[in-house]
């Protein structure tokens, strides 16, 4: 593993946000990398900070609220957090680019997916070259766009709202709005979430195929581990804004070491039978005051003193296995 | 549904609404306790008199021959004779009507682009001290009824700075326009006179700032929150992602949402401006068809009643259908929603 693999490196990331309760920390001290082509899984339960996580990478924390406390992002030897609005904008959605949860919410409603889809294409143009498209070289671009995306008549869709179209159809409209962009590295935050099995499984493949022709890295984030472990090279497994285990995809299933994973993967309900799925007692922490030492500490079975106190470190089991525990690591 | 089937839909329905609204105003207009036509007359006129006069405006019929018989001299625009001056009802309403339509057109205006400018603003510099003086001014703008603005503007822009003029449409000392729409700033557009022009919007400006407080104050309010609700959602943040220059988002992806519930509301602040046009017209001395309206509840002047209001009830339809059409094209899913209900 050399440095100059990294295409994004997260170190010791830490995002909070302030809100009238106080202050949240929904990040605290997120590492992960991203190197090049290759395709990475972000797992944790809901409200873990995987959201949080993707919006301070783009440098899209809803504004004034949520802030970057410490840390570095470091996007192609870069650090991100300190680049000028210009320079941002000369990554986001050019370099780096992302497909949303949910479709509904992603797109605009007053809008034409026309519309939308144009301006996506002419400013990310204006970007990159300073060149200004004509009207006839954007539509054929937006026209050959929808149609990687397998959508069907994109003629017709070009004129539509929104509120036209199926979940599916939405979300393959925001992954040709993703596609446009020949991005390096794309964020996936949940995209089959809000959608049907069937289709999430269509969508799933689809933007899988697109990254993979492309060669475009990918930072999948997602609480489902089926996907993880069809699709991803590495994992990295989150709790309460902290990565606690990362491994390749092999690895994290057959040799879980946190306790916390272990318990994601018993919790998964099998189809094959032998009773209702183990859970986690317990849940998520609050993040106004949140444990000490190792956040996982008050739902851990193998809990010793020091996990009271102290955050565990990262040990390294070797095959880039890590893992943030002081009972599995040591 | 295609905008025009929208709008024809629409005018549809306002043909039932009108109905309703001139049954109404006619069934007021006659059980209202008291006989106009002896009080017209005055307490000592003959009894032969009152019986005259009672045939001559058919009021010895009965109620539904009555209302047919009015209905059908709306329809041609003949609102009857009033009781007390004897003259036609339409007259009276043709040279009073203009000049409120002016003063609540332009307050309209001024509350519409005013309102949703301070609210742009107040967003863009959120939590600063224009957020603040915004925020005061439309509090106040809410709480402080129209003719209490009328009464201090005279005082500090009239009096005190003698920068505006306080009373009447135009000055004196200038011919006004001919009588085309009755709206001195139009006709002196149109015919080309700006010294009138000029003349006349120097006296409408205090009375419509005064009338348009209220409006303006709430469109600032609703255009502030809609536009700062808006600012967190996921559709703002991904046009941020795909990389659209902020200045664009806030210009066109953030506004146009964010200005449909401003403009929805312009229909009930609208009618607020007819309804608190009276104290306006009275303190500025403007000779408007609500001054004239009220002086004709106090006499009991049943056609002129009966005009005003239903005049006003038409304006007020037609401001609405406007609003409605204005939102069903900035709102796509008023459209479609309207469209897969009919496919059902």
């Amino acid at each position: 593993m050399t440095d100059t693999g990294k295409l994004l490196d997260v170190r010791d990331l830490c995002v909070s946000y302030r809100t009238y309760e106080g202050k949240l920390k929904v990040v605290d001290g997120l590492t992960l990398e991203v190197r090049h082509g290759e395709k990475v899984g972000l797992v944790g339960e809901t409200g873990c900070g995987k959201t949080t996580t993707m919006r301070a990478i783009l440098g899209i924390l809803p504004r004034p609220a949520g802030q970057v406390d410490s840390g570095e992002i470091i996007f192609k030897g870069n650090n991100v957090l300190q680049m000028k609005q210009k320079e941002i904008q000369r990554i986001r959605g050019v370099a780096i680019t992302a497909i949303f949860q949910n479709p509904t919410a992603a797109l605009n409603p007053v809008f034409t997916i026309g519309q939308q889809l144009y301006d996506v294409i002419r400013s990310q143009e204006w970007r990159k070259s300073g060149k200004r498209l004509s009207g006839k070289e954007v539509h054929d671009r937006a026209v050959k766009a929808l149609k990687e995306a397998a959508l069907h008549d994109p003629e017709r869709l070009l004129s539509n709202y929104p509120v036209q179209l199926s979940g599916g159809m939405k979300q393959r409209v925001c992954i040709a709005l993703a596609m446009v962009s020949d991005a390096e590295l794309l964020i996936a935050d949940e995209p089959g979430t809000a959608l049907d099995v069937t289709i999430q499984d269509q969508i799933l493949r689809l933007s899988m195929f697109m990254m993979s022709k492309r060669n475009t890295a990918t930072l999948y984030i997602e609480h489902s581990l089926g996907v993880i472990r069809e699709w991803m090279d590495r994992v990295y497994v989150m709790y309460a804004g902290r990565t606690v285990e990362v491994a390749n995809s092999v690895d994290i299933f057959r040799s879980p070491r946190h306790p916390y994973t272990r318990g994601l993967l018993e919790a998964v309900p099998k189809l094959t039978g032998g009773g209702i799925a183990r859970g986690i007692m317990g849940r998520v922490p609050e993040y106004i005051d949140p444990p000490g030492g190792c956040r996982f500490h008050p739902r851990c079975e193998y809990r010793m003193d020091i996990c009271t106190k102290e955050k565990p470190p990262f040990f390294d089991l070797g095959d880039e296995h890590k893992v943030a525990c002081y009972h599995s690591g040591s | 549904m295609k905008l025009s089937t929208f709008i024809l839909r629409r005018l549809a329905l306002s043909v039932g609404v009108l109905l309703g609204l001139s049954i109404l105003i006619f069934v007021i207009s006659r059980v209202v306790p008291g006989d106009p036509v002896r009080l017209a007359l005055g307490a000592r006129a003959p009894q032969e008199v009152v019986d005259n006069l009672s045939a001559e405006m058919h009021l010895d019929r009965s109620y539904p021959v009555q209302y047919v018989m009015w209905l059908k001299g709306v329809v041609q625009g003949d609102f009857g004779t009033s009781l007390y001056t004897r003259r036609s009802v339409s007259q009276d309403v043709r040279s009073f009507l203009p000049a409120t339509l002016e003063l609540a057109i332009f307050a309209g205006i001024m509350m519409t682009f005013f309102g949703i400018l301070l609210g742009v603003l107040s967003v863009q510099k959120k939590n600063s001290w224009v957020d603040n003086v915004v925020r005061i001014i439309s509090y106040l703008g809410v709480v402080t009824p129209a003719f209490v603005f009328a009464i201090v503007f005279v005082l500090l822009f009239g009096f005190y700075m003698d920068a505006f003029p306080i009373s009447g449409r135009i000055s004196p000392s200038v011919t006004p326009p001919p009588f085309i729409t009755g709206m001195i700033t139009v006709d002196s557009l149109i015919t080309g006179n700006f010294r009138a022009f000029f003349s006349a919007l120097t006296h409408l400006f205090l009375p419509a700032l005064s009338l348009s407080m209220a409006g303006l104050s709430q469109q600032a309010r609703i255009a502030r929150s809609s536009m700062s609700d808006n600012l967190q959602k996921d559709y703002i943040l991904a046009h941020r992602a795909y990389g659209i220059p902020e200045r664009k988002i806030m210009s066109r992806y953030l506004l146009k949402p964010s200005l449909i519930p401003t403009v929805s509301i312009l229909g009930l602040d609208f009618a607020a401006l007819l309804s608190n046009a009276f104290l306006v017209e009275l303190v500025f001395n403007w000779p408007g068809i609500s001054r004239y309206g009220v002086n004709a509840i106090l006499r009991k002047d049943l056609n002129a009643v009966a005009a005003v209001v239903m005049i006003l009830g038409i304006t007020f339809v037609v401001v609405n259908i406007i609003v409605d059409v204005v939102v069903a094209y900035l709102d796509p899913r008023i459209r479609m929603r309207r469209d897969r209900t009919s496919a059902l």
